[in-house]
């Protein structure tokens, strides 16, 4: 996985799929996708970002080898939107037109990082009822601890082996 | 019984009489068919078994669970995204319930293009009939409509458009209006509660978590499956399944059927296996009420609107549907709504949004191949006459929020498009570009890359679903079908998968 240097690289140092650098990265992408929050903590930001590490598991390699590349491209390709820094050490605001430039530029492949970083931070977002009640969404009906419908769990338990049988005979 | 990778602790063997991969709308009929013949059955399906108390309702613990690649799937490109199930059952565990028997006007389009000699249209009456009753299959009323199919229909209504109430197979739904997410209520009355329990009950043998590899062959017969368990979290292979069967039916979606077919280097003189893909593109109208509407909550899509959708004359070239369309914060704030102060904007009139989605009965022919042992690699985009639709349709979406009383309109490019009035729709969203990576473009129906009809040479399957060029050898779900069906699939790939599946019966 691609490495970055110079970042600040505390609390994402020991992600799993992406490089501490893009870890980095990502935390300044993810603050500036999400909803303007003077109280939001670098350590929410942190946990934004090793929830998407973890989002990450099972994709294909060549997907995440692109998304490497997406973050690297990002931060060292400011200079294409009148940054004379790098993404992560621009403000906010200039972080803010550094996205704005990809989300409408001309060039296809600029919008698709763009839209593809968004969904991500948005998903990290939405994911807790703090993030829920600033939109007025209640979130869901279930909580922990739900089991469904009684006929229906033990219709649906009835179907699954017990957990010491095994299929067919061994090869 | 089900069994799942926490089962398989080592290579395994078995074998059947069927072996059925996929375990969705097409490949658990099948499955349910033969057993209540008597035939004993192996079905493989990709996805775990899931119940309902593991319907978190959450989008990003259920995107995983549910969707291939997380709900990420899309065409090579990344311009369209490809929403495909998993999971014992398939993607009738995370739609929505729509059920709409095939247009007979395709069917007779399909016949005279290709013959079908198995499959006239009192067979296929008789099949959707069989379905729907199996399905309990019932006409929404009034009651089921939540406020962004009100919207949709008062806003349609007073522009004087037509449209009606939907049609669908659920018991007991309490209108949560989750359903995208699965349902933690049990009122699907989809392919797992319905066909897989009697395949189940019947004696058929389920493994989830088990990717087929490759169908092997013999000469021209098929002898079985190849199969991987992998790790439902990692994808990590873990054991080795080798199904023998003195059939195969592949049933694992018009993306991976063909690739299946592919790797398992099926002959196929012509080619012609993955190269006709349709998709049946859709994109989003959004607007912003001056009231509530809670548009996450109730029955999702209970009403639709046929304005531009003719599938009887062809002449029309009315070939958009439009449906009401919301989803929960993710899946909305990602399409809808920027980033930053944009998005906050956007998402603090979250309770007061409603949107439409125009989907097209799409010409353009597209393709899958496979990638690597288990993926599929999609080249779709749609052309300019299908684009012409989904313009059409974002102009009569917008015609239709403003009708209903909407304060605006935006159409979400990467430069989103409000509008405010029925006067600027037209100038403003009328000659609106539809290029990649602008606009969300999200497919939900694959089909049509494994079509039959009577002629070897020019189809790929015969109308019972047989593989042309092997014996023991069928396809059993939306990649049979010929062309686009302009409707969702769900009805017409349970009735082929009956159809198909009394079929193979009678050749064991």
């Amino acid at each position: 996985m691609l490495r970055l240097g110079f970042h600040d690289t505390a609390g994402v140092d020991d992600l799993e799929h992406l490089s501490a650098g893009g870890g980095s990265v990502l935390r300044s992408v993810v603050d500036t996708v999400l909803p303007p929050d003077a109280n939001r903590s670098r350590e929410k930001l942190t946990e934004h970002v090793r929830f998407i590490d973890g989002y990450l598991v099972g994709m294909d390699p060549a997907d995440l080898a692109q998304l490497g590349w997406l973050l690297f491209g990002l931060e060292h390709g400011t200079i294409l939107a009148g940054k004379l820094r790098r993404f992560t050490r621009l403000p906010p605001a200039d972080r803010a037109d550094v996205l704005q430039e990809w989300r409408t530029s001309s060039i296809g492949l600029r919008r698709l990082g763009y839209r593809s970083l968004a969904a991500l931070g948005i998903l990290a977002f939405y994911r807790d009822d703090e993030a829920f009640a600033t939109i007025g969404y209640p979130g869901p009906l279930m909580r922990e601890g739900w089991v469904g419908p009684a006929e229906a769990a033990a219709r649906y338990d009835a179907l699954l082996a017990p957990a010491d049988a095994e299929p067919g005979s061994a090869a | 019984m089900i069994f799942g990778a926490d089962h398989v602790r080592s290579d395994r063997v078995l074998e059947a009489d069927l072996c059925v991969v996929g375990s969705g709308a097409g490949g658990a009929p099948v499955a349910a068919e033969a057993v209540a013949a008597g035939k004993s059955v192996v079905v493989l399906e990709a996805g775990r078994f899931w119940r309902p108390k593991d319907f978190t309702q959450l989008e990003h613990e259920m995107f995983p669970r549910l969707f291939h690649e997380k709900g990420g799937r899309a065409t090579r490109d990344k311009a369209v995204k490809v929403h495909q199930g998993k999971g014992v059952g398939g993607s009738t565990l995370h739609n929505i319930n729509l059920c709409k028997p095939l247009p007979m006007a395709i069917l007779r389009h399909w016949k005279a293009e290709h013959g079908l000699e198995a499959l006239d249209e009192a067979t296929a009456t008789a099949l959707f009939d069989e379905v729907e009753t199996r399905l309990g299959v019932t006409t929404l009323t009034d009651n089921d409509l939540n406020h962004n199919n009100r919207v949709l229909k008062e806003g349609a209504e007073a522009l004087g458009y037509p449209g009606g109430f939907l049609r669908h197979n659920r018991t007991g739904c309490m209108g949560s209006g989750f359903c995208e997410l699965g349902c933690p209520f049990d009122a699907k009355n989809n392919a797992l509660k319905v066909f897989i329990a009697d395949a189940v009950a019947g004696g058929a043998t389920v493994l989830a978590d088990t990717w087929a590899v490759r169908v092997t062959l013999d000469g021209r017969r098929a002898t079985g499956v190849e199969a991987v368990v992998r790790h439902p979290d990692t994808g990590a292979t873990l054991h080795r399944v080798t199904v023998k069967a003195k059939a195969v039916c592949v049933s694992a979606s018009a993306t991976a059927t063909p690739s299946l077919l592919r790797r398992s280097g099926v002959d196929d003189p012509g080619a012609l296996i993955g190269s006709r893909l349709h998709l049946h593109p859709g994109t989003a109208v959004a607007a912003v009420f001056d009231r509530d509407l809670d548009s996450w909550q109730g029955i999702p899509q209970s009403w639709e609107c046929t304005e531009l959708l003719d599938l009887e004359d062809e002449s029309k070239d009315l070939r958009c549907w439009l449906i009401a369309a919301f989803a929960h914060p993710a899946g909305v704030g990602s399409i809808l709504a920027g980033f930053g102060a944009d998005h906050a904007r956007w998402m603090k009139d979250f309770k007061r949004i409603a949107a439409i989605s125009p989907m097209v009965h799409d010409h353009t022919v597209g393709r899958v191949d496979p990638r690597g042992d288990f993926g599929v690699s999609i080249d779709y985009w749609p052309d300019e006459a299908d684009r012409a639709q989904l313009r059409r349709g974002l102009v009569e979406g917008a015609r239709i929020l403003l009708a209903a009383g909407a304060a605006r309109v935006v159409v979400p490019l990467s430069t989103p498009v409000e509008v405010t009035s029925a006067d600027e729709v037209d100038r403003l969203i009328g000659s609106i570009p539809i290029e990649r990576h602008d606009i969300d473009i999200t497919a939900v129906h694959p089909m049509s890359s494994v079509w039959m009809g009577d002629d070897p040479a020019t189809s790929c399957c015969d109308s019972r679903g047989r593989y042309h060029h092997a014996d023991n050898l069928f396809v059993a779900d939306t990649s049979l079908y010929p062309t686009s069906i302009g409707i969702p699939p769900q009805i017409t790939t349970y009735a082929m998968g009956l159809h198909v599946g009394r079929a193979i019966v009678a050749t064991l």
